[in-house]
């Protein structure tokens, strides 16, 4: 058995998981706790992270149409910070309130209003667009009028991704923010390139191709490990980066002895 | 969430960025090598490397033996900072039984 230790306060908690060696499921190995990118260095960091007490929070904004309006603002290309000060900007002009009163070009106005972020002015981009999406996302959520607090979080999801502008990532994103849901996982190069290295993706699987059989296959890997996968899935995307550089050699290192 | 694009993972607005010269670190040495305990004492003085062709930090003593390892939530961060050529040393701070507590700080090469 590998032991790991971990400060909870005053107590020290002592683990253990299988060997190194030892079979997680398949032909995954729960590899040693110390190293890096393996099934119980993952297990161990969130571990450390409960006996932390630090805990995330996911929802960003105060309802549905909120969450719906900053996660179509976040994502590929634009920081979190510029992000966050649209989400204020729109949610000012109570964009939400008076959807059926504006229109698309109001959000985009809006939009292209630079922000003031650590002494620079900065404009939102890909403005075009996204006013359209948030536009069409608002006015739907009004008009279908639905019961959302009846939906689970795969109903939510399946909704999510008719929305303009949705596809499954983003629409998991707004589910797990909501509703913190554990049953979505959400998929970016991060996480893709965190499975091949600890072993629950295949180098060929591709998220744009198979988003929800490589869903499952991650959902099956937090379950092995016993912890919850929206924590998981946070805890690698927020560290992985940090060695990006190393973790892209890593990979095509993979790939090269597969080829 | 530190830098880079803000990804579909970050929920209320955390950010990591500090520079290797700040890195602290208070933890554990996670895998001990139980033998090796009683010749620890407090306030000893460990050099820290990567072991394990850069995927794992080592902890060795004055005589160069592997003490352990650690697997602190920025032992990522770490890794990254020794990549680069910053050094470290972890100093002793709690010894109780197989639970030994480090504090890892950087050093400039010539210290």
């Amino acid at each position: 058995m590998q032991k790991i230790f971990v400060k909870n306060e005053n107590s020290i908690i002592q683990k253990t998981i299988p060997n190194q060696d030892e079979i997680l499921y398949s032909s995954i190995k729960w590899g040693k706790i110390e190293s890096i990118f393996t099934p119980a260095f993952w297990f161990s960091q969130v571990l450390m992270h409960h006996a932390k007490k630090d805990t995330f929070i996911y929802k960003i904004g105060q309802n549905l149409e909120e969450e719906v309006v900053v996660c179509l603002l976040g994502g590929f290309g634009i920081k979190e910070e510029l992000c966050l000060a649209s989400f204020k900007a729109l949610m000012q002009h109570k964009i939400i309130e008076n959807i059926e009163k504006i229109s698309i070009d109001d959000i985009k106005d809006i939009l292209l209003n630079k922000v003031q972020l650590n002494n620079r002015h900065i404009k939102y981009r890909y403005y075009n667009k996204k006013s359209e999406y948030i536009y069409n996302a608002l006015i739907k959520l009004k008009r279908d009028n639905l019961d959302i607090s009846s939906f689970s979080d795969i109903q939510l999801r399946n909704y999510l991704t008719t929305f303009q502008g949705i596809g499954l990532k983003t629409a998991s994103w707004i589910v797990r923010n909501y509703l913190n849901s554990d049953n979505v996982a959400i998929l970016d190069i991060h996480i893709y390139r965190a499975g091949v290295l600890a072993g629950f993706f295949d180098i060929n699987d591709s998220i744009e191709k198979n988003y929800l059989a490589m869903e499952e296959k991650f959902l099956k890997f937090a379950k092995a490990i016993n912890v919850k996968a929206s924590e998981l899935d946070v805890l690698i995307w927020s560290k992985i980066r940090v060695l990006n550089h190393m973790v892209i050699e890593l990979v095509n290192e993979k790939r090269k002895l597969i080829s | 969430m530190a830098g880079g694009n803000f990804g579909p993972n970050t929920g209320g607005g955390r950010t990591e960025t500090s520079l290797c010269e700040d890195l602290v670190i208070t933890t554990n040495i996670t895998t001990p090598e139980e033998n090796l305990f009683n010749s620890l004492e407090l306030e000893d003085e460990l050099d820290v490397r990567l072991t394990d062709v850069n995927k794992s930090i080592g902890l060795f003593n004055k005589d160069g033996v592997l003490i352990g390892s650690i697997i602190d939530p920025n032992a990522l961060k770490l890794i990254k900072c020794l990549k680069e050529g910053k050094k470290f040393i972890a100093i002793i701070k709690e010894k109780k039984e197989a639970y030994i507590e480090v504090f890892i700080f950087n050093v400039k090469k010539s210290d």
